[in-house]
């Protein structure tokens, strides 16, 4: 009772025949491509990836939407070798990636789609490493004084111009604050203090003996004193939102919902803010401080994983979506500024208002405008040191500002003198 | 005989080991292999990007040693003396939330009226996730419009900024976690052990003319004695290691670290800054610590209960 043995084996190869027959697909290549926004940023990346594939048939891009604790999930990714082919990075981890060697270097790819649209001074200094890129830039504005125009000229306080400093921002907060005692502000906080960094770069300040290859902390010098008594005079003046306000109730709902008359941010917040405000707003430059109105930037760029299977296809994606075009797109999605000087000031930028005021966003990006107390592996931690000591400078006013920066001291060196296997000194 | 049944217990054990494996293999691969790597990783330098780089003892000195600067001796790691005394100071929360728990078994072993509905309603907080209750007493402490500062200004009184003052953000959740805690497990706990007191010893202790703390001091609390030391043995071991998410949803860790606790720490360390090395340190010297006390818990404590 064998069982007849060609029958079976017609059986057994007849799915191999009939799959022969099926005439073959084009192979499409698929790159995975990691990201963090809000829906509506979501739709606008969807509508660039299918413009992408639209001209790259052999392409597919799948989106890999990460919300929280996006760096971490990332990270977990690289360690199991199942990195997306295509990374979104912000820039507080772009040393520590490229310089652990899982970022792949992108500068001919920049060459090609800067050749004849050259990058903005800002975003060139913020991801160019020893001539080399690991990213390349998408954004990388300033941030700008968003500005309650209806708080202000209610109180009669003049709007801000060239000649806006710190300290008249001090002298008008009183007026701008109803929580004050002004009974005809409109708005119950003059300002939200904005993040330690911007009172440094106002000041002229820097940490260490280079921004970028630090090897000596510098951190103890008047300008750093006069950044810290900034930060004290401001929340002491009764006018800037209590710390505990601001993270039980969020930053720029505070401004959208008419509470706060100043609040410092960069372009991402204006879709939160469009339709959504029951008064006229407008943005300025940050007020200026000794060194002028200089102020702190953030950044993101495009990288592809060092150990990416279709590096070729992930390449191609970031030089579309960073090119002039792409970066066209983004811009019109409603909270990247264009990192490239010719469509920065472009009308087709500068007339996409509100606010009025859009080159200001712009200008944020030229030389010596906006810059970081430090560039390089790291970058994370030495944010953390320097939020940690305002924020003691601003719940412990009894501590004189000489042992704050005593114990930033300390805190910078202790940084520096980390063994260097944890901290890569440069990106290589 | 033993002759006879060697081969079927050997069968028996054959048969158990079988049935034990699973959890054996699960036991080894996801329990004791990692606690044994991460000592191993305590003595390196680790970014789990590249290989880990052996330190010897250097993340240890780093930790817990001191070294002499023109102001004197300075701890190589302030943090981490400042980290173990928010863990400590949290510990406070320990012999209030026992007694609380006692209090509520002891008021709810009577016959009320709703005892059920008593029970339930205090043992509610212990089955609603801590997420969830993080953030309802974040929204209780609020100075703005807070529950308890909105409370506090009807009484004439203005109340501080509860999570964001040096002084206050550390009591603030040893209140929250006695309201989380005095109805929980250690009451489940006391009201068990208090039924298990024989109705005799009072009645005896009555006729003696003993009054309700007579009868408490004299028959009561050496009856719960074993029951009190497994709660503070346990509650001890679970605070050396808690803090970390009413730290990670209410506050941080701040004001400037004044919430952070070491188990906050470690996972900052290796989670946010990816010094895996160095937060297995942490880790090791936590273990050392609870270790420690739990032993010292066991020496006199096991002694004076069984006393």
């Amino acid at each position: 009772m064998n069982p007849p043995l060609t029958p079976l084996l017609v059986l057994l190869g007849l799915p191999w025949i009939l799959t022969a027959c099926v005439p073959q697909r084009e192979s499409v290549r698929e790159i995975t491509f990691s990201l963090w926004g809000a829906t509506e940023q979501l739709k606008a990346e969807e509508a660039i990836v299918a413009e992408f594939e639209k001209q790259h048939p052999g392409i597919r891009v799948r989106l890999m939407p990460m919300g929280a604790r996006y760096l971490e999930k990332l990270q977990a990714m690289f360690v199991g070798q199942a990195a997306p082919d295509v990374i979104m990075i912000e820039i507080s981890m772009y040393d520590n990636w490229a310089s652990r060697g899982v970022l792949a270097d992108l500068t001919e790819d920049l060459r090609k789609i800067t050749r004849d649209h050259p990058l903005l001074p800002v975003p060139q200094r913020a991801f160019e490493r020893n001539g080399r890129f690991f990213g390349i830039p998408i954004n990388c504005h300033g941030h700008v004084a968003y500005v309650n125009l209806d708080a202000f000229r209610a109180t009669g306080v003049p709007l801000p111009d060239e000649t806006w400093t710190w300290e008249k921002l001090l002298a008008q907060s009183p007026l701008l604050s109803r929580r004050h005692g002004n009974s005809l502000a409109l708005t119950d906080y003059a300002l939200l203090i904005p993040q330690f960094p911007i009172f440094l770069t106002a000041e002229g300040a820097t940490l260490f003996d280079s921004d970028s290859l630090p090897t000596r902390v510098t951190a103890d010098q008047p300008a750093v004193h006069r950044a810290f008594d900034l930060v004290r005079r401001l929340q002491a003046s009764g006018c800037a939102v209590p710390p505990e306000v601001q993270s039980d109730q969020g930053d720029f709902q505070l401004f959208r919902d008419g509470r706060l008359a100043v609040y410092f941010a960069g372009r991402w917040i204006v879709p939160e803010l469009l339709g959504k405000t029951s008064f006229a707003w407008d943005v300025f430059s940050v007020p200026a401080g000794t060194a002028g109105s200089v102020t702190v930037h953030g950044g993101t760029v495009l990288s592809v994983w060092s150990k990416s299977r279709h590096p070729e296809e992930a390449r191609a994606f970031v030089r579309f979506y960073a090119s002039q075009d792409g970066a066209r797109r983004s811009m019109l999605a409603g909270r990247y500024a264009p990192v490239y000087a010719d469509l920065a000031f472009q009308p087709e930028f500068l007339s996409l208002a509100p606010p009025r005021n859009m080159r200001k966003f712009s200008e944020t990006m030229g030389e010596g405008r906006a810059r970081l107390p430090y560039y390089g592996p790291g970058m994370g931690q030495v944010g953390d040191i320097l939020l940690g000591r305002a924020g003691q400078a601003l719940v412990q006013p009894e501590i004189p500002v000489s042992e704050i920066v005593r114990g930033l001291c300390f805190d910078l060196q202790r940084w520096l003198d980390q063994p260097r296997s944890t901290y890569p000194r440069e990106v290589p | 005989m033993r002759a006879t049944f060697a081969p079927r217990s050997r069968r028996h054990g054959r048969t158990a080991l079988i049935f034990l494996l699973p959890n054996f293999v699960g036991f080894v691969v996801f329990t004791a292999g990692p606690v044994l790597v991460s000592l191993g990783l305590s003595f390196t330098s680790w970014d789990l990007l590249q290989p880990p780089c052996w330190v010897g003892f250097d993340n240890f000195v780093r930790l817990l040693g001191f070294h002499l600067s023109p102001e004197g001796w300075e701890a190589n790691d302030p943090y981490f003396w400042k980290y173990l005394g928010n863990t400590l100071f949290l510990l406070l929360g320990l012999p209030l939330n026992t007694a609380a728990s006692l209090g509520l078994a002891l008021m709810l072993q009577d016959n009320l009226r709703f005892r059920s509905a008593y029970r339930f309603l205090f043992y509610l907080p212990s089955v609603v996730s801590g997420v969830a209750i993080y953030y309802l007493w974040r929204w209780i402490y609020n100075p703005d419009y807070g529950l308890l500062n909105t409370a506090l200004a009807g009484l004439g009184m203005e109340g501080p900024a509860w999570l964001s003052s040096l002084s206050w953000s550390k009591p603030a959740l040893l209140l929250m976690g006695l309201w989380v805690s005095a109805g929980g497990q250690a009451m489940i706990l006391y009201l068990a052990a208090l039924s298990q007191i024989s109705p005799e010893l009072y009645e005896a202790a009555e006729i003696d003319g003993a009054g309700r703390w007579e009868k408490f001091r004299a028959i009561t609390w050496p009856a719960l004695g074993p029951v009190t030391f497994f709660i503070l043995t346990m509650g001890m071991i679970g605070g050396l290691q808690g803090g970390f998410e009413a730290a990670y949803v209410m506050t941080g860790g701040g004001p400037f670290g004044a919430t952070t606790t070491l188990g906050y720490q470690i996972y900052n360390l290796a989670y946010v800054h990816f010094q895996m090395g160095y937060a297995a340190t942490l880790a090791w010297t936590l273990f050392l610590l609870v270790l420690g006390i739990t032993l010292l818990q066991w020496r006199f404590g096991s002694r004076q209960t069984i006393a």
